[in-house]
């Protein structure tokens, strides 16, 4: 059976938000943001699990790893809010 | 780098600001922490520190130097150290200080001491511009104590309301210092900021700085979990280099990537513009011989 850190590792590596997997990276690649991003999700209430907050995670975990500055997660975004979307969905 | 004022206040800023948080509100970038430097200006310091420990450690390895690799964090640092000196010079100008004013010698109580008269002109030379202290006068009254019992100092900010004198803990609400943090509490609200970072708190606790020299933090796990040195990655770049397997692409939000294929068999993604220029984001592929 499947847990959410699990369905959270598949989205992420389906988003493949940095397009790295489509360049040859292993299927792993964003499970250490994903496992971070699920252990965040498990602090919060339920009534809080919303797209936005979610999101917010997301983007905060991402300027973190990636040492993205705030143009570059702006762009990323739409792709954050998807995410949180299926999170939403799956959870 | 020195600092003007209260140092204390400056050091404890930029620890927190290390770890993410903030030491004082309001959530405004322009706000003076601790005079004359605002949140940007501690961040900024912060960066600066974190850029010269990286080059350190660069030059320590051996690796030259080089336009395409240092270049560009090489300028950003010098910019940043000249305006803070700037800044501090002005902000001195305007407070009236002389930095030749003579100083009591070293040895007695007093000594390092601004004096008016007796002193000597020691230690640091008018060209100077950021002395340790500010000047005090000489008729300044000081209270009677024990000539020898250590004065406690006081904590840097006892008079906030999120200073709790009984444990001396002091715990300001979390508010976004780093733009990027700003710009997640303008688009998602001030209650998401707070409620996102508190929950992943824990979690950036436990990690160093953003800065991990020349990989970003991504690269830097990836390099953990594959259980890859970095003699194989500098492997992968010199072979890739020498036989010209580079790949020079865009990443799906235009970032200037090189991959390098190596013959080890490692393929290494490097970024080449902006704040990651330089930077290993990720690397993969079959391990080196005889470490599979």
């Amino acid at each position: 059976m499947m847990t959410i850190a699990d369905e959270i590792q598949r989205i992420f590596r389906v988003a493949d938000v940095e397009g790295l997997i489509a360049d040859g990276a292993p299927d792993d690649e964003y499970d250490s943001e994903a496992v971070e991003v699920a252990e965040a999700l498990a602090a919060l209430k339920k009534e809080d699990l919303t797209e936005k907050n979610i999101s917010a995670i997301i983007s905060l975990v991402w300027a973190r790893s990636f040492n993205r500055g705030e143009e570059e997660i702006e762009m990323r975004l739409p792709a954050f809010r998807e995410i949180a979307r299926k999170i939403l969905g799956a959870s | 780098m020195s600092s003007a004022v209260d140092t204390a206040c400056l050091v404890e800023s930029l620890a927190a600001l290390r770890m993410g948080y903030a030491s004082s509100r309001p959530p405004d970038p322009d706000h003076v922490v601790c005079p004359p430097w605002t949140r940007r200006d501690l961040a900024d310091i912060a960066y600066v520190q974190e850029s010269l420990d990286w080059l350190f450690r660069e030059a320590k390895s051996g690796l030259p130097l080089t336009e395409e690799r240092h270049g560009w964090t090489m300028r950003t640092v010098t910019g940043l150290l000249q305006s803070f000196e700037r800044k501090e010079r002005d902000y001195l100008a305007k407070a009236g200080f002389n930095p030749s004013q003579p100083r009591v010698p070293a040895g007695s109580t007093e000594g390092g001491r601004w004096t008016e008269s007796g002193g000597v002109a020691g230690g640091r030379t008018a060209g100077d511009s950021a002395p340790f202290r500010q000047p005090r006068s000489s008729f300044e009254v000081r209270p009677a104590s024990k000539p020898n019992a250590p004065k406690k100092p006081r904590h840097p900010h006892a008079d906030s309301p999120y200073f709790h004198p009984e444990t001396g803990i002091y715990d300001p609400p979390i508010v976004p210092v780093y733009p990027v943090e700003i710009l997640i509490a303008t688009v998602y609200g001030e209650r998401t900021f707070s409620l996102a970072i508190s929950a992943i708190r824990r979690k950036l606790q436990q990690r160093r700085p953003y800065n991990r020299g020349r990989q970003t933090d991504h690269g830097h796990q990836r390099v953990g979990d594959r259980s890859i040195t970095d003699k194989d990655i500098d492997a992968a770049i010199e072979t890739a280099k020498k036989s010209g397997n580079i790949t020079v692409k865009n990443g799906p939000y235009n970032t200037p990537q090189h991959h390098y294929h190596g013959s080890n068999g490692l393929t290494v993604i490097v970024e080449t513009q902006g704040r990651n220029a330089g930077k290993i984001i990720t690397m993969y592929g079959k391990k080196p011989k005889g470490k599979l």
